[in-house]
């Protein structure tokens, strides 16, 4: 399991689609999104809004007094948001994707260089760091950079702008994570 | 004047979730297809020995922006009732740099850490969790500075609207600079690898 | 489509992607520069909004000479005489109507307004509490080309005070002693109590035999 990861399709995994088709179909997906709903892709908001759920459903007055939780339980309650039906189409959507191209497999993505432990650590740090970042910016990738970014939201792109630069800033110091 | 058919206001109804579903069972299945459900690709945009990321990213803002652009021009799309994210500058900035940093050390974003779970990986499952920690402290800690958090609002703000030029001219920029970055992306795949 | 994503997935069909990416990227260009020439979207709807302009100075004309409303006693005198295809329409709320409603008139929300339909030729009188709503249906229902629209001026209220409590004042003129003759035997069909001030003789009956309470619905 360490060595080897365990593949569960027989078949050698298919190479990735190329990067922009790629794209242009993600581009395609989030103009219907524009044309459909009349509001863009999201995941973060997904994760505020179930987080939203629980925080109230342990102390309501707690999660009025949020700024950011206050606003997920107005419409409909958090649990029938649009975005959380939507990241759960995402999980089933990737799911079915990798499956039908025999990618499914239960590992641990690392570098070379780091123990299983210490990434699974790093990740947990990393998407507790991206979580604050989110909640600050009121989007992620998907929600501000992408959706924004097409709209032409200045937001967006100044969003956009300082998360490659925060990644490059810290990817000095990575080395040993990734390579 | 059509589209949108739902309009943002009534996304209660189940019709608009089951949209909302199948608008994100084709995303994860797009992000997947491109190879950004596995960690080690999105980290090597940072360490840019591997720029797919970028390319999927803004080959992904191009088509809808120029979609989006000509639908509307053309009368289909009613623009202004597309939500545009609204503008914080301060926030944002802050925001999207401890973002960038925390993007870099766990190599997956907050869509792509779903796929990366749901396709078995467990460190897209800590991610997911990290993530889910992060939101929830941030939430509750953002009782003690809700006037920073609210600062330097703008709205509904564009770049049209901030360079004082026509939405298309923004729009052929944008394009422009996308395709310059793809022949440089190109070049340094080559350069560094 | 299947046979092209297979082909560009596999390693080795460098020529066949390069295409599709030359491709691609002339579209994208195209496109791109198009738009940097083609201004804003909303341009597009210029000739529209120019029509549009002189629809609403159109109704902007009628509403400064008048046109928009119909006193209560016109709407008496019209809902009296049955006047073919006169509609009454109600927009005020459940508990605003717990007054009184004008006889015949119809209830409808405001917000379903735009999607009740009406006869072109009908004459659709709309009418609220005071005539804030009404007057902004008037311009919902205008908008939708009904062209015989108007709002009561004044509302319910104006409705209670001149159809069903109408009052002459001590020592009018000849011309308003004719005009609350004419208001009175409209308000005593509807129910209402004409009175006069103080006892100046008239020849109008000092007090009316109906109740000087609230005026209620009569027979709708």
């Amino acid at each position: 399991m360490k060595r080897a990861p365990m593949a569960m399709a027989v078949r050698a995994p298919r190479p990735y689609a190329d990067p922009y088709l790629a794209g242009v179909g993600l581009g395609a997906v989030l103009l219907a999104a524009f044309v459909v709903a009349g509001r863009g892709l999201g995941a973060s908001g997904a994760f505020a809004s179930i987080a939203a759920g629980a925080v109230a459903a342990i102390s309501p007055a707690t999660a009025v007094a949020s700024p950011l939780f206050s606003r997920h339980l107005e419409v409909g309650g958090p649990w029938r948001e649009w975005l959380v039906f939507e990241i759960a189409g995402v999980a089933l959507g990737g799911f079915c994707s990798a499956w039908r191209a025999g990618r499914l497999s239960l590992r641990v993505e690392r570098g070379p260089r780091i123990t299983r432990a210490l990434r699974l650590i790093l990740a947990f740090a990393g998407g507790s760091i991206m979580g604050l970042g989110a909640v600050l910016a009121r989007g992620c990738t998907s929600g501000l950079a992408l959706t924004g970014g097409a709209l032409l939201s200045v937001g967006s792109w100044v969003f956009m702008l300082a998360a490659f630069a925060g990644g490059y800033l810290v990817a000095p110091l990575l080395k040993t994570v990734w390579r | 004047m059509n589209a949108p058919f739902a309009d943002a206001n009534l996304l209660s109804g189940d019709g608009a979730l089951g949209a909302a579903m199948a608008i994100g069972i084709a995303f994860g299945w797009s992000l997947e297809r491109a190879g950004l459900g596995t960690a080690p690709k999105l980290a090597g945009q940072f360490a840019l020995t591997d720029l797919t990321v970028f390319k999927v990213m803004f080959s992904a803002v191009v088509t809808a922006m120029l979609g989006a652009f000509w639908l509307a021009r053309l009368g289909l799309l009613d623009i202004e009732r597309v939500d545009v994210p609204e503008t914080y500058v301060v926030p944002q900035l802050v925001g999207g740099l401890l973002f960038g940093a925390g993007f870099s050390l766990c190599g997956l974003c907050p869509g792509t850490s779903c796929v990366a779970a749901a396709t078995g990986r467990g460190d897209g499952a800590m991610v997911v969790l990290g993530m889910f920690a992060g939101v929830l402290g941030a939430g509750l800690f953002l009782n003690r500075l809700p006037s920073w958090y609210e600062s330097t609002a703008r709205g509904s703000w564009t770049l049209p609207q901030l360079l004082h030029v026509p939405h298309g001219v923004v729009v052929g920029a944008v394009t422009a600079l996308a395709l310059a970055g793809f022949q440089g992306a190109q070049w340094i795949e080559k350069e560094w690898r | 489509m299947d046979r092209e994503r297979v082909a560009l997935t596999v390693p080795g069909s460098r020529a066949a992607k390069g295409s599709v990416h030359r491709l691609l990227a002339w579209g994208a260009a195209i496109l791109g520069g198009l738009a940097a020439l083609g201004g804003d979207p909303a341009t597009l709807q210029l000739p529209a909004s120019s029509e549009l302009g002189t629809y609403v100075a159109t109704l902007a004309r009628e509403i400064a000479s008048e046109k928009d409303h119909v006193t209560a006693l016109d709407l008496a005198q019209w809902v009296r005489d049955k006047r073919p295809g006169l509609r009454v329409i109600d927009v005020r709320s459940a508990e605003e109507r717990e007054d009184g409603q004008i006889p015949t008139s119809e209830t409808v929300d405001l917000a379903a307004l735009t999607t009740t339909s009406f006869h072109d030729d009908d004459t659709v009188v709309v009418y609220s509490t005071e005539a804030v709503h009404a007057a902004q249906a008037w311009v919902l229902l205008r908008a939708q080309g009904y062209r015989e629209v108007f709002f009561l001026r004044g509302g319910w209220s104006a409705w209670v005070d001149e159809v069903m409590h109408p009052a002459l004042e001590e020592g009018a003129s000849v011309e308003a002693q004719r005009a609350f003759a004419r208001a009175s035997v409209l308000s005593r069909y509807f129910g209402g109590a004409p009175r006069i001030d103080d006892g100046q003789p008239s020849g109008m009956t000092r007090k009316s035999p109906a109740p000087p309470t609230s005026p209620r619905r009569r027979g709708c």
